[in-house]
């Protein structure tokens, strides 16, 4: 039983929630990398240039399903004594429970205006990891079938999973088109590393009130790539597993370039005038072409009109035949193995396949407070595997002596309603440290940080150390406003 | 300023590696909460009588027509009923023999000794055979001094196995000579064995006017591998009362009272031997309780003539009703039997054998049979520690048909096998009828209900005993293989949170 917790734990840990990246940092202006989020946004430093692999790290999750406090009970001590499958499941939504991450780190980048646009160039390793379900999944082996009786109301387990690792090579473009309008645009060159994603993973199962005779179809179709050759085993069991060659790997290095992508983030602001304005932004808007070692895997019901529980194409058991029940007995992996014909996995090779980036869609306003300060409101949302999963943000930034940027900001998502943001940065010259979080409570509901974190809906952390240097200010549009604050140094 | 800034860095990190400490994933897990309820289907399947026969040890008890009838079939050899050895031997025996020559035949004479020896049957007269073992003694000698002779004995009623006539040389030095006759032939066409003696004498001494010649002549441990010869008068056998164990085990079963109609009786014979008649007096099953069901009503003649290669028929005999008690594990005949008078030309291995059939057909009427079966309680282990706790309740659901041509009253019981203590499982007054007139019998659904008090008495006890009453109502039935029961049960679970030690 400590393996099964355990193995949830690690999936609730590292294949998790995926998240929208951190949107704190979008809001904090002195920041080179809030233009990430706004590819048309105005940086005020004539140039920038990270310290490679820690200038920007980002890592979110979303977990609205897996969280520590519904699925265990401790004791007095802390350790995990119960295993709540009731509470875990009651708390799952009938659709979409979403365990997501998304990692992204750059390792080199750098920015300069060489006017009249700026350009900034990265390159950047991401990881995006996608699962959701829907409550069926968990419920039917927990409460059982019997809720799901009748003719119209069977029980359909459905999984969808999409891990996707990459690197990723842009070079962004931001340019005043026009008095007031601005633009910017982020092509980028995408180096697939590995995938898998699935078509579709979904099961349906009848079940008969009066005698409780099953009927199950299910459908399984999924691609997977990875740059290391592999190969999918099946135990004797029909078990699945992954075998990795990994003795050679200089041999593989050219297949890093094998699976092709491109993207484009496009970005729009428009300044209504000093103090408000208004911007969209489409970001990952793209593909990736996979090419290398890749497998198709498809599992569905088979059998002929001579099986014994095959109908149509489904899986129909009423209870063992009496052969069975002689098999069973006198030979209990005969019998499994009989089983397991109506459930083949067929693992084929795969030419090459498409998968899209999860995009995300960004719409705000906002409004300036004087000279330090600014109000944003922010709407965003995600496409992930046909799935837009919303939020909103309010967020409050001020910008002290030029070397402080602080900005608090709160989130509003799906079943997840205590996102308050920060985030913090210090300018010491051209030496620029940061950090941000989309989600402070997440740390702040236990005691133990650890233990708020395992049961947060989302969190994140967008943290680095840039350089950065020369002001360069967005130009007055009112003013009347201009003299008011014809000293100011941050907006003149 | 700057310090301020460091110190909100070095408490931010301070803060993350205090919560460093805390490990949020250490397990004693005791309790899964997990409220749910899952029907399986659990059987659904026909069980033919075929099905149910092939299970049985007996399997090969049973015999199944092109009609579907079953029948019982009880088939056994008897083997070496009479035999040669019966009625034919010949004995060990000693021939003594003394005799004179006159000095007037010296120095070459000869002279003829006849032994006439016995066989154990007078009225078996020898006319030839082979040897397959025996001991030829012969004992010869001249008294006499200063006198030297040799003799050779020969007889052509001893054949050797390359088949001259046992020759046999004897002298002053030499007067014991011993024969292993193994393979030897014997003619004897009158009974008779002549064995002719050729002496010859050199005389060195004073010889008398006559010479003493002394013969004897021992026969020991003869064997027959063949003979010719007759019997000149018919042999009667001793009674023969002959046990034959067998093993239909049939032990789950109680025939208090089963009537089987019809019962047929084959005997057959494979005779190798002579002619035999006779009557077979007695032929019953029975066990080891002494309880006997007959197969015959009265004393059956029999005739068998020679068939040394297959058994051909001797008996069949049908009784209309026998009433079979109990399971029976023997079978017992009783006969006396003669061998018929006539020319014999057999070996050793000639005999008469009988194979004895009893087809006992599921030709029936049952009144009160009992199959009884204590097995261990398996359940016992599965509804140990977690799973027990977890069960709140499990209803069993249980619907059949059949056409079976009995009425069948179900029961299960748990039992303490140390204290003897029972936990009947309650059935209700669940009562199959038979399909008596041909049309399936329907049993709609019903449902067992066990609690998870249940569970814990059932897990108490070490053995499950199901019996099973059947009648067939006082109707005479026929069983047949097509018959079935074909059932559907279901099992629904209620379960809650399960405890784990």
């Amino acid at each position: 039983m400590k393996k099964l917790i355990f193995c949830i734990a690690l999936i609730a840990a590292t294949l998790s929630v995926a998240a929208q990246d951190g949107i704190t940092l979008h809001f904090m202006r002195l920041n080179p990398y809030s233009t990430y989020t706004s590819p048309s946004a105005h940086l005020q430093y004539k140039g920038w240039v990270g310290v490679p692999v820690i200038s920007n790290i980002n890592e979110s999750f979303t977990n609205t399903s897996f969280h520590y406090d519904h699925l265990f009970g401790t004791n007095s001590d802390g350790v995990i004594t119960t295993i709540k499958l009731n509470d875990f499941v009651d708390h799952l939504s009938k659709k979409n429970n979403v365990f997501n991450d998304n990692l992204s780190l750059n390792i080199i980048d750098f920015g300069f205006y060489a006017k009249p646009v700026r350009i900034s160039v990265s390159w950047r390793l991401r990881v995006d990891e996608y699962m959701s379900f829907n409550k069926d999944l968990f419920a039917l082996p927990v409460h059982g079938n019997m809720a799901y009786v009748g003719e119209n109301n069977p029980a359909t387990p459905e999984l969808k999973l999409s891990l996707t690792s990459y690197q990723e090579i842009g070079v962004g473009i931001q340019a005043e088109i026009k008095d007031r309008f601005y633009i910017g645009v982020k092509p980028k060159f995408l180096l697939g590393v590995a995938n898998v994603h699935t078509k579709q993973a979904r099961a349906t199962l009848y079940t008969d009130p009066e005698d409780y005779s099953m009927k199950l179809n299910y459908n399984l179709d999924a691609y997977s790539s990875c740059v290391v050759p592999y190969e999918i085993t099946l135990d004797s069991n029909g078990t699945p597993g992954f075998n990795f060659y990994t003795n050679d790997m200089l041999k593989n290095l050219p297949n890093l370039g094998k699976n092709l992508g491109a993207a484009i983030d496009l970005g729009f602001t428009c300044r209504i005038n000093d103090r408000f304005g208004v911007s969209a932004s489409v970001l990952d808007l793209g593909f990736i072409r996979w090419t290398t070692y890749n497998q198709h895997i498809t599992s569905s019901i088979a059998g002929t009109d001579t099986s014994t529980y095959y109908n149509d194409g489904s899986f129909m058991f009423n209870g063992l035949s009496a052969d069975d029940v002689d098999l069973l007995i006198d030979d209990p992996q005969a019998f499994a193995d009989e089983l397991l014909d109506y459930f083949p996995l067929n693992v084929e090779k795969q030419k090459a396949y498409t998968t899209m980036l999860s995009s995300r869609f960004i719409v705000e306003g906002y409004c300036n407070l004087g000279k330090h300060h600014r109000l944003t409101a922010l709407f965003q949302g995600r496409l992930i595997n046909k799935e837009f999963l919303p939020s909103f943000t309010v967020a409050w930034n001020g910008t002290f002596l030029n070397i402080f940027d602080l900005c608090v900001s709160y989130t509003i998502a799906k079943k997840s309603y205590t996102n308050l943001g920060v985030g913090i940065g210090f300018n010491l010259g051209v030496f620029h440290i940061y950090a941000a979080t989309d989600n402070l409570i997440a740390i702040c509901t236990h005691k133990s940080p650890q233990r708020s974190l395992v049961n947060a809906t989302n969190a994140n952390i967008q943290a680095g150390i840039v350089f950065d240097w020369g002001k360069l200010y967005e130009k007055k549009l009112d003013k009347d406003i201009n003299k008011k604050h014809k000293n100011d140094s941050v907006e003149p | 300023m700057k310090h301020k800034y460091l110190f909100l860095v070095l408490l931010t990190l301070a803060l993350c590696c205090s919560s460093c400490k805390d490990n949020l994933f250490d397990f004693d897990i005791h309790n899964v909460e997990a409220d749910g309820e899952w029907g399986l289907p659990v059987f659904n399947g026909t069980l033919t009588v075929d099905r149910v026969l092939s299970h049985l040890d007996s399997v090969q008890y049973v015999q199944v027509g092109t009609d579907g009838t079953v029948t019982f079939v009880i088939e056994e050899e008897a083997n070496n009923v009479v035999k040669l050895s019966d009625f034919f031997s010949i004995p060990d025996q000693h021939f003594d023999s003394v005799g004179t020559a006159s000095i007037d035949q010296l120095p070459n004479f000869e002279l003829d000794q006849v032994i006439q020896f016995s066989l154990s049957n007078e009225d078996v007269v020898l006319h030839g055979g082979t040897l397959k073992t025996g001991i030829f003694s012969l004992n010869f000698f001249i008294q006499a001094t200063d006198f030297w002779y040799t003799a050779t004995l020969t007889t052509n009623n001893i054949l050797t196995p390359e088949g001259s006539p046992l020759t046999l040389v004897f002298s002053n030095s030499q007067t014991v000579q011993t024969v292993d006759m193994s393979n030897y032939r014997v003619s004897t066409p009158d009974g008779q064995i002549v064995i002719n003696a050729h002496v010859s004498v050199q005389t060195g001494g004073q010889v008398g006017q006559q010479l003493g010649i002394n013969c004897h002549v021992t026969l020991n441990d003869f064997s027959i591998a063949a003979i010719q010869g007759e019997l000149i008068h018919d042999y009667a056998v001793p009674n023969i009362n002959e046990t034959i164990g067998f093993s239909m085990s049939l032990d789950k079963f109680r025939f208090d009272d089963i009537r089987i109609n019809n019962a047929r009786i084959l005997i057959s014979g494979r005779n190798s031997l002579c002619s035999v008649i006779g009557t077979i007096n007695q032929l019953y099953l029975f066990n080891q309780q002494g309880i006997v069901t007959p197969l015959i009503n009265g004393p059956l003649t029999i005739n068998a003539p020679l068939a040394p290669n297959e058994f051909i028929p001797l008996v069949d005999h049908t009784i209309p009703s026998i009433y079979y008690d109990m399971n029976m594990d023997s079978l017992k005949f009783n006969a006396d039997l003669t061998v018929k008078a006539a020319q014999i030309n057999v070996t050793e291995n000639s005999t008469l054998d009988l194979q004895i059939k009893a087809e006992l057909p599921a030709n029936l009427c049952i009144n009160n049979a009992v199959y009884r079966d204590t097995v261990e309680n398996s359940l016992q282990d599965a509804l140990q520690g977690s799973i027990i706790e977890s069960i709140d309740n499990l209803v069993l659901r249980i619907a059949f048909t059949h056409n079976f041509p009995f009425d069948l009253t179900p029961h299960i019981k748990f039992r303490n096998s140390t204290t003897g203590e029972e936990f009947p499982l309650n059935l209700g007054q669940l009562q199959i009828h038979g399909a008596y007139n041909g049309i399936p019998y329907v049993q709609e659904p019903f449902f067992l209900e066990f609690s998870q008090a249940d569970a814990h008495k059932i897990a108490t006890y070490d053995q499950m005993v199901m019996f099973f009453t059947l009648t067939t109502n006082n109707h005479d039935v026929e069983i047949k293989n097509t018959q079935y029961i074909r059932a559907a049960i279901g099992a629904k679970i209620n379960y809650s949170n399960i405890t784990m030690n």
